[in-house]
């Protein structure tokens, strides 16, 4: 852990070069607001390039938070943070269904470190990448 | 203690998350296992966000069921707010009024076992749902 931001009492901390944000309890549509706001601000600031949403605290996501985390997931994808969201209890992954709602085109992972250690080799094979696309 | 009735009055965004908390004590005290309890727990927010969002204020009351050996949780979402003009479209999957997300009617019929609406324009809107254990 080298880093830790608190918004609307969420902790969130930077951990192998990846923002890490455990969403824990239940927060009115302003604070999911804010944290998202929080979000995008520490990822512009700390130029980090993966994001964890880890929701294994969260036993009841209705619409508009689920609507909120994979907005703030596909934000921080345009601002260059590859981003995978962990955690979903299997409560919460049966009333999505119910919910109709589908987390599209959402990078996802079981648990917060599985999610890390995704990140970290998309990273590095994104970064080896773009070194051989300058070498041409 | 876990009372076996209980009503809480919506008017805040406060309060939909205290009416899921006393959902979820209540599901749970009915002897629904942990998935079941969030199932209800979910379909009690989007209610009351309806409450909320639709009529700005209203009622939830959640009661214990026995029935024979069989236990199970009733809701009841009521509001005198504007009321819905078309019950039919409004129980339509992928309907919606004002919000993209819709009245999310169909979901929470999904979520639970038993549904019933009725509505009135100009009157309110009541909800019976239940699920059994």
């Amino acid at each position: 852990m080298e880093k830790e931001f608190e918004s609307s009492r969420i902790v969130m901390h930077i951990s192998r070069g990846c923002l890490v944000v455990p969403l824990h309890k239940e927060l009115l549509d302003k604070e999911l607001r804010q944290v998202q706001d929080n979000i995008l601000d520490r990822i512009i600031e700390t130029k980090v390039k993966g994001l964890v949403i880890d929701v294994s605290g969260i036993n009841i996501m209705d619409t508009v938070m689920a609507q909120n985390i994979s907005d703030t997931l596909k934000m921080a994808s345009l601002l260059g943070a590859t981003a995978v969201l962990t955690g979903l209890k299997a409560g919460v992954v049966v009333s999505l269904l119910d919910l109709d709602f589908e987390f599209q085109g959402i990078r996802i992972s079981t648990t917060q470190e599985e999610g890390i250690l995704e990140l970290e080799q998309l990273i590095s094979s994104k970064i080896e990448q773009d070194y051989w696309e300058d070498e041409r | 203690m876990v009372a076996n009735k209980r009503s809480i009055n919506i008017s805040e965004e406060i309060d939909i998350i205290l009416a899921v908390k006393e959902a979820m004590e209540m599901a749970k005290k009915a002897g629904f296992n942990e998935t079941r309890q969030h199932m209800i727990g979910t379909a009690v927010s989007e209610l009351a966000r309806n409450i909320k969002v639709y009529a700005t204020k209203g009622q939830i009351s959640i009661r214990i069921l026995k029935r024979n050996k069989n236990s199970g949780i009733e809701i009841i979402a009521e509001d005198n707010g504007p009321g819905i003009k078309n019950l039919g479209e409004a129980m339509k999957e992928n309907f919606s009024t004002t919000e993209s997300l819709g009245l999310g009617l169909p979901s929470v019929k999904r979520l639970m076992d038993e549904f019933t609406i009725e509505s009135k324009v100009g009157e309110g809107t009541k909800i019976i749902t239940r699920k059994w254990a």
